[in-house]
């Protein structure tokens, strides 16, 4: 993941596995990230009321990184 | 550490006099300014949004002081800045209304409609974690509580109220990144019992302990457990606390200052012997990478946690709740500008 500028950091692709097992729960990680796990929590519970599509929640996460880039950079490094 | 925040401010946060904060007003400095009502109802119309309280974190510890306000200057590092007041209706507008790259800061009048609503509805707003939103509950002098009322402030049309909120838009460069983040002593005892509610609220008879309807009240006594530390629910991996209000066995009625929901799982907290301490060891590493640029800690923490006189290394105001995108409660909350 490259943090040059807001404009240009790349995130992991969204096809990779993590971005679903992150949304599922699956993920063996302790978020330092206050705004992706708050995030996180809601999407989950969406998701578990059928308020929203696995895609979806992993679109919603995808999105939230691509806003806060720095924030989340070092949870994604070490998941990713 | 307070040493980060004066790099990119102009003015450096802290206490100043009534006259001091008057002259950064008429200065053009576009401030957040925290105080007793008797103080901010002196403060001359301008780019400022307020809020009552007279407690700080400051250095050289936490004070009470009704001769101070505490200054902040969000303008020194925005690119622009807009200044709002809104009320029950119009809430949900603190996240809508702002930049889309920057921060909202939002100051609630204690125990009013407004703060209620928000509590009850922000985490369902859909622009909600777009920019950090994030701020102050006011409050009032401990022993005037039921006599006065909180109070939040618009200087740019020289309004109070105390059934509004305010809030301080800020656009950054496209170079600065905020970041809101939490330091929350208090874990979630996972290996103890199970509380959630059936209806999402504030106050509470039954309450579903591992799953049993239990009266709170009466389980808190009979189990003598203590309303000073919140109960804690884990938001995949934030630990988000809601703090007790009041316990009365005799009534069997339990209130807390933030509500509870329904779907959440609560549990009580970890015991904490030193506030200051606990604090301190989890101070994280990121908290490094860029600046700190504002702080707040809760009145429960300052009180419980026994902070008056005792330096924690921040400058900021004490508050009765802490906005971060939620209402949470006993919380260290701060932001962050990274800049790339």
């Amino acid at each position: 993941m490259t943090t040059a500028s807001r404009k240009t950091v790349t995130l992991p692709d969204k096809s990779l596995p993590q971005w679903r097992q992150m949304v599922l729960g699956e993920i063996s990680h302790k978020f330092e990230n206050f705004v992706l796990s708050m995030r996180l929590h809601k999407a989950q519970k969406d998701l578990a009321a059928g308020k929203i599509s696995l895609e979806e929640a992993v679109d919603i996460i995808y999105r939230l990184c691509q806003q806060h880039p720095l924030a989340v950079k070092r949870d994604l490094e070490k998941i990713f | 550490m307070t040493t980060n925040t004066t790099k990119i401010h102009t003015l450096e946060p802290g206490l100043y006099s009534v006259e001091k904060a008057s002259a950064f007003i008429q200065d053009g400095h576009q401030l957040y300014i925290a105080g007793v009502e008797e103080l901010l109802d002196k403060l001359p119309q301008g780019n400022w949004v307020g809020g009552t309280i007279p407690y700080f974190l400051a250095k050289g510890g936490g004070k009470q002081s009704m001769e101070s306000v505490y200054v902040h200057d969000f303008g020194s590092y925005a690119k622009n800045t807009s200044f709002a007041s809104y009320g029950p209706g119009e809430i949900h507008q603190a996240s809508e209304a702002g930049y889309s790259h920057g921060f909202n800061f939002l100051i609630l009048p204690a125990g009013k409609e407004v703060h209620l609503k928000y509590a009850l509805d922000a985490s369902d707003w859909p622009s909600l974690y777009n920019t950090p939103l994030f701020g102050v509950v006011a409050g009032v002098a401990l022993n005037e509580i039921g006599k006065k009322e909180s109070k939040t402030y618009l200087g740019t049309t020289g309004q109070s109220f105390t059934d509004k909120a305010v809030c301080l838009h800020v656009e950054l460069p496209e170079n600065f990144s905020p970041r809101l983040e939490i330091i929350n002593v208090f874990e979630a005892d996972k290996k103890g019992p199970v509380l959630e509610v059936e209806q999402t609220g504030f106050t509470f008879s039954e309450v579903l302990i591992n799953g049993k309807k239990t009266n709170l009240a009466n389980y808190l006594k009979e189990h003598t457990i203590g309303i000073e530390p919140p109960l804690v629910a884990d938001y995949a991996g934030a630990q988000v606390n809601v703090s007790f209000q009041s316990n009365d066995p005799e009534s069997g009625v339990t209130s807390f200052y933030a509500p509870l929901f329904e779907g959440e799982k609560y549990y009580f907290s970890k015991p904490i012997e030193d506030y200051a301490k606990s604090f301190r060891s989890r101070l994280p590493e990121s908290m490094e990478e860029g600046e700190l640029v504002f702080c707040c800690n809760c009145i429960l923490n300052y009180l419980y946690g026994g902070l008056e006189g005792v330096d924690i290394g921040f400058v900021g105001p004490i508050t009765f709740g802490e906005v971060a995108y939620s209402l949470v409660n006993q919380t260290f909350t701060y932001l962050i500008i990274d800049q790339v």
